[in-house]
């Protein structure tokens, strides 16, 4: 299960990397790699803070990209993989937290697959999306795309107040 | 651990700003995965957690040391569960040594899990008090809370050890027969002098040696009876004596002591009552049998320190509590000014003895070693052996114990009979 995330996190950072060492940009492509081996060594041996900096910097490197006129198919697909790694990341740190059920051995791998099936889909439906938005193209007036924004950012302050909120608690 | 991180958000806010302020789309599209990631979480929102759980221990009344094994079965009674943590609350004090308290597992409707994990903690009482259980969709984006009481109770006993023999000699013994020595002439073992022969003595008694030298006149040998005695424990939980640098007890070697003086004592027959000094009043009444060795034990399992202005010095010991004249065992480490009332224990016809856990060895040893610990160690040295010097001559026994060596291996050699017999005043050292 670990392996899944570590093959995750070392393609999301060579990915960057390798946009960069097309490029001929090798101090970007070496801390691209140092992004990944970061990540990768609090995953190895327990939680830590190291994941955070280094979603956020190769989400930088791929983001400034787009300014240095990289191919934003392969930015998407790395984002799509960063996505991937940062939540298997996550889900093998917390499942090695926990016991298995003795009746039924075979549960942390049963857990990881139905996650990886939904975490699949999520990922593919994201690109899918990702791409339509990069390639169609919709003409709009100014006061539209302020509308789209606006609603884009209630939304998302939406959902993010309602997984805030998400859960409660209740005593039996 | 929050799923929903503040890198997350930062992450797609940042993309969608900075992607709006450039006017760089291909930005925008780069949050989209991040964005469906969310949105799918709203579609897969856990319903309401519904759990029946049954918890079973191995025991609910172990001995120091001892695990005990936890083992519990969830049905969920609701809907389907595609995540859910099951996380048993372990109360502090107690370690884990097999197993995990944490199951993380997916339930169908009807479906029963088990968890099972083991125990060991130090001696008192605890109380498990529920299970917390999170629902979450398999990515884990909304969870849904909620705490099962499920209580339960067991309690953790100080280890008693068995003890030979206490060599005690109180003046006042009961009529019930038992293994101390009662200053009284009649049926037993050990030689207590000759009386002239009466009818129904035994012949088997006679001591012809003495009978030789009287014509006419029998002589017989009497035996010392042994019989059971009122004992009463006083076991010192002040501040004062037990805390020491660095949070150090002596409390949990009194304990112990207190705990295998209680066993030793019961079964020879004594009834034994048990005081615990600091605090509340604590008071075990005197009685006997296994059922006053669990009470005492039971009470001796919540025993702790206590600071209390009232019990700052012995002076205020309720010993009305414990009948007239009985043996009193009192454990600790003692302060000079509790030198008074032990000497009024003693006026008012106590026999005491008293197991005073060494202070200076144990914290001498926390202090390291420089001229100017070990100058100070000699000087409180000379203070400790005044005031015990003091108190062995108001008849009390002292066992001055270097809780180095555990309890009932220091108490094997120090307080036999043979040990009494040995230092006729009392003295004993360990």
């Amino acid at each position: 299960m670990r392996r899944v995330a570590v093959i995750a996190i070392v393609s999301g950072s060579l990915g960057m990397g390798g946009q960069y060492a097309v490029d001929g940009r090798w101090g970007m492509v070496l801390a691209c790699l140092l992004a990944g081996a970061l990540w990768l060594f609090p995953t190895q041996y327990g939680a830590g803070q190291r994941p955070t900096i280094s979603l956020l910097f190769l989400a930088g490197a791929g983001g400034a990209g787009v300014y240095l006129d990289y191919a934003p198919v392969w930015l998407l697909t790395h984002f799509v993989i960063l996505l991937i790694a940062w939540d298997l990341d996550h889900f093998t740190r917390v499942l090695q937290q926990f016991s298995k059920d003795h009746a039924r051995e075979k549960e942390p791998s049963a857990l990881f697959h139905a996650h990886l099936r939904r975490l699949g889909m999520v990922a593919g439906l994201g690109w899918c999306l990702g791409m339509a938005a990069l390639y169609v193209r919709v003409p709009t007036r100014f006061a539209g795309a302020l509308a789209l924004g606006l609603l884009v950012f209630l939304s998302l302050q939406g959902i993010v107040r309602f997984f805030d909120q998400g859960g409660g608690s209740n005593a039996e | 651990m929050n799923k929903l991180s503040n890198t997350f958000i930062l992450l797609i806010y940042g993309l969608i700003l900075v992607g709006l302020a450039t006017l760089k789309g291909p930005l925008l599209a780069f949050a989209i995965p991040f964005v469906v990631y969310l949105t799918v979480g709203l579609f897969f929102e856990p319903e309401p957690v519904h759990l029946q759980a049954k918890r079973t221990l191995s025991t609910d009344r172990v001995n120091q040391d001892t695990p005990v094994t936890v083992h519990l079965k969830i049905k969920n009674e609701g809907s389907s569960i595609e995540n859910l943590l099951i996380e048993d609350i372990v109360p502090a004090g107690l370690q884990i040594i097999e197993g995990n308290p944490k199951l993380m597992t997916s339930m169908k409707p009807g479906e029963t899990v088990t968890l099972s994990y083991t125990l060991c903690g130090a001696r008192g009482y605890y109380h498990l008090p529920g299970l917390r259980t999170t629902a979450s969709d398999h990515l884990g984006l909304i969870r849904k809370y909620k705490d099962l009481a499920l209580s339960s109770r067991f309690v953790v006993l100080p280890e008693a050890y068995k003890l030979p023999e206490v060599g005690i000699r109180p003046r006042r013994t009961r009529v019930f027969p038992g293994l101390i020595p009662a200053r009284k002439g009649g049926p037993g073992v050990e030689f207590f002098g000759v009386r002239e022969y009466h009818s129904g003595d035994p012949m088997r008694w006679i001591n012809e040696r003495a009978s030789a030298r009287h014509e006419h006149t029998l002589f017989v040998n009497e035996f010392e009876q042994e019989r059971a005695t009122d004992i009463g424990l006083i076991l010192d939980c002040r501040i004062e004596t037990n805390l020491f640098r660095g949070n150090t007890e002596l409390l949990e070697h009194g304990t112990q002591a207190a705990a295998t003086l209680a066993e030793s004592f019961l079964n020879y027959g004594n009834q034994v009552g048990l005081l615990i000094y600091g605090g509340m009043r604590n008071w075990v009444h005197p009685g006997y049998g296994k059922i006053q060795r669990e009470r005492i034990l039971r009470a001796l399992a919540t025993v702790r320190l206590y600071d209390s202005y009232v019990s700052q010095e012995l002076v205020n010991m309720p010993t009305r509590l414990f009948p007239a004249r009985s043996q009193l065992v009192l454990i600790s480490s003692l302060l000079f000014q509790d030198l008074p009332t032990l000497i009024a224990l003693r006026a008012h016809g106590y026999p005491l003895l008293v197991i005073s856990p060494d202070p200076i060895h144990f914290e001498s040893k926390l202090l390291g070693s420089s001229q100017t610990v070990a100058q100070a160690v000699r000087i409180v040295r000379l203070e400790r052996d005044f005031l015990l010097r003091l108190l062995r001559r108001t008849g009390a026994r002292v066992f001055d114990w270097q809780v180095d060596q555990p309890f009932h291996q220091a108490a094997h050699y120090a307080l036999t009979h043979g040990a009494a017999w040995r230092t006729s005043q009392g003295v004993v050292h360990a």
